[in-house]
């Protein structure tokens, strides 16, 4: 049986993430090598789509973010660009909302989320009593949103961690209306410290940003159901793979997972349809169990998604050609 | 559950063990004990040696000290017509003063660069480094012959003294600043300088009178020191040549005067940090 590992799509120029055969690791000063992290991904992410990315703890999601925010250089790559180029440092085109909020302590919590308005207002602006009225009002009705209202004066600390984060996302997400920036979202587990209710809540307004802004989100969750919820594709990054390769070359992660999923009407209550649980459940099954790794040869079944390829080669799965258990990848 | 009514109380130490509750009245009591027993035993001694020696003046009586007292305060000098008390207060507090504000600002502006910017750091960390290793008692006479007997040399030991190493902490302290907020500003759109100035600063400008809190002390050492050595008004130069004719009855007064300047400073800047507007600082961080 021939194999084929499923093609890289045609790059179209409206790629917001192309990434091929990217490594990326940390020097292990216990070990004196550096170890890998990110293992030979292959992505590529077009403008206006909603990414979910999920995986076991550790796999390096938050890696990948820094990498695509520009916070580190990846280390070794056929191709990364992220809007159209290598990734300088941050800035304003890619927006970030992290894990530990990252708040700045000495601005009450209006002060913050209009702090991204202060710093991109043009000079005439930033004189402009009518433009400032406008941005006080946007970063009111942001407020609104996150149920916030009572908090506007409150220093961060004394905020608990779930209002900490919805400033967070009112942060990043209040520029997009006035200023169309940031282009690329990325979200770090933004709803972790959400209860139900709120997560909810947040959930459909963010879907409604996106809807009405379509910019691109890579959505990093623990959450499988948000997961599935939100995205309009599912990437999973797994350290729980193998190959037929040496134990060295299967460090770190890769992408064993990239399913599309179907639009749908703005209603929690799709979550509750069988079709939606069994996905949830698939993925958990396959991509993060330690104990049954899925194998390289494996993957293309469930690089599902159009965009979605790798770079598979034959010695990463030489028994299973073999044997003939390797499935011919499907033709695009 | 009305029926239920039960002593909810329990016996709590006043003063012995881990659970004990010494209270606002009986702690402050607690408090001055120490302080009156020794100020007690003074008396005592004082009184004992002018039984001996009427003219004792190792170890003045209240009384002595207050009439010396009452003399520099309300009698002037006969040569320079000043009240020297308070031409003593004024110069030392001006010296102090000067040499504080300089180290702040210098170690302010300078902190936050080393602490921020790492090509800065690179230039100029080996050289701060190295002058906070110097002494700045042992360059004293270094000083007063590079920049005269004046006030000048009195200010740059002060400066100098507390501000190399005010230096070094506000820039360790920008350094370990978490950088997930420099990177959100800059996602924000803010530009390298923003970060600093609108992100930065702020934040170590409360952190900055906590330093100054901290170095109240070695800047009155060195106030004092440089007075002893060289100049013609000022606490330390008083206490010092008061120390020639063994006047104890102005020297202890001066000495509790000076205490008392350094604890009314703290007090006043604690009292900025508790002003609103740095309401968000010292509250617990995680």
């Amino acid at each position: 049986m021939e194999f084929i590992p499923k093609p890289k799509p045609p790059v179209t120029g409206n790629e917001a993430l192309h990434l091929e055969d990217a490594f990326h690791g940390y020097f292990d000063p216990s070990v004196g090598r550096v170890r890998t992290v990110l293992n030979d991904i292959d992505l590529i992410v077009s403008r206006g789509e909603f990414v979910s990315l999920v995986g076991p703890s550790g796999c390096g999601k938050s890696t990948m973010l820094k990498l695509f925010t520009g916070q580190e250089i990846v280390q070794k790559a056929r191709h990364f660009e992220v809007l159209g180029r290598l990734p300088s440092f941050p800035d304003r085109s890619r927006g970030v909302v992290f894990q530990n909020y990252g708040l700045a302590p000495h601005l009450s919590v209006l002060r913050n989320i209009l702090l991204g308005l202060e710093f991109q207002a043009s000079l005439l602006q930033r004189f402009s009593r009518n433009w400032w009225k406008q941005a006080r009002d946007m970063a009111r009705k942001y407020l609104d949103d996150m149920r916030l209202s009572d908090a506007s004066d409150k220093y961060p600390t004394e905020l608990s961690g779930g209002m900490r984060q919805r400033v967070a996302i009112a942060q990043t997400l209040i520029t997009i209306d006035l200023f169309g920036m940031p282009e690329l979202i990325c979200m770090d587990e933004s709803y972790g410290a959400l209860d139900a209710s709120t997560r909810e809540d947040l959930q459909i307004f963010i879907l409604k940003l996106w809807e009405k802004y379509k910019k691109t989100v890579i959505f990093v969750t623990h959450n499988l159901e948000e997961a599935v919820f939100l995205g309009t594709r599912v990437v999973v990054l797994s350290q729980f793979w193998t190959s037929d390769q040496p134990a060295a070359q299967q460090e770190g992660s890769r992408i064993i997972m990239d399913i599309p999923l179907e639009p749908h009407a703005m209603s929690t209550e799709v979550k509750q349809t069988p079709e939606f649980k069994n996905l949830t459940k698939y993925i958990l099954d396959r991509g993060f169990n330690p104990k049954q790794r899925l194998h390289v040869a494996e993957f293309n079944a469930d690089l599902r998604h159009p965009n979605a390829f790798s770079s598979v080669t034959r010695e990463q799965c030489a028994t299973a050609l073999a044997d003939g258990s390797a499935a011919a990848a499907p033709q695009p | 559950m009305e029926n239920s009514k039960i002593e909810l109380k329990r016996s709590v130490p006043l003063f012995w063990g881990l659970h004990a509750r010494p209270g606002m009245v009986f702690g402050r009591v607690l408090g001055l004990l120490p302080v009156a027993f020794l100020l007690g035993l003074y008396m005592f001694a004082s009184h004992s040696r002018h039984r001996v020696n009427p003219d004792d003046k190792l170890m003045p009586s209240l009384h002595q000290m207050y009439n010396e007292m009452k003399t520099i305060i309300t009698v002037p000098d006969k040569r320079s017509g000043k009240i020297l008390f308070w031409a003593d207060t004024k110069a030392s507090l001006q010296r102090l003063g000067l040499g504080i504000g300089i180290a702040a600002a210098a170690s302010y502006f300078m902190g936050i660069l080393m602490g921020m910017l790492p090509g800065f750091r690179a230039l100029f960390a080996p050289l701060v480094t190295g002058l906070s290793n110097i002494n700045p008692l042992a360059i004293l006479v270094i000083i007063l012959v590079a920049l005269g007997v004046g006030e000048n040399s009195k200010v740059f030991l002060v400066a100098f003294g507390i501000g190399i190493p005010m230096m070094r902490t506000i820039a360790g302290i920008a350094e370990r600043m978490p950088g997930e907020l420099t990177v959100k500003a800059l996602t924000l759109g803010a530009s390298q300088y923003q970060v600093l100035y609108r992100i930065v600063a702020p934040q170590m400008l409360p952190r900055l009178i906590d330093l100054i809190r901290v170095s109240l002390g070695a800047a009155w050492i060195f106030v004092i020191a440089a007075e002893a050595v060289a100049a013609t008004e000022g606490l330390g130069y008083r206490i010092y040549l008061q120390q020639r004719y063994m006047n104890m009855a102005l020297i202890i007064p001066y000495v509790i005067y000076i205490s008392l300047l350094a604890y009314g400073s703290d007090l006043a800047l604690q009292g900025i940090l508790k002003l609103p507007c740095f309401r968000w600082y010292g509250k617990t961080e995680d």
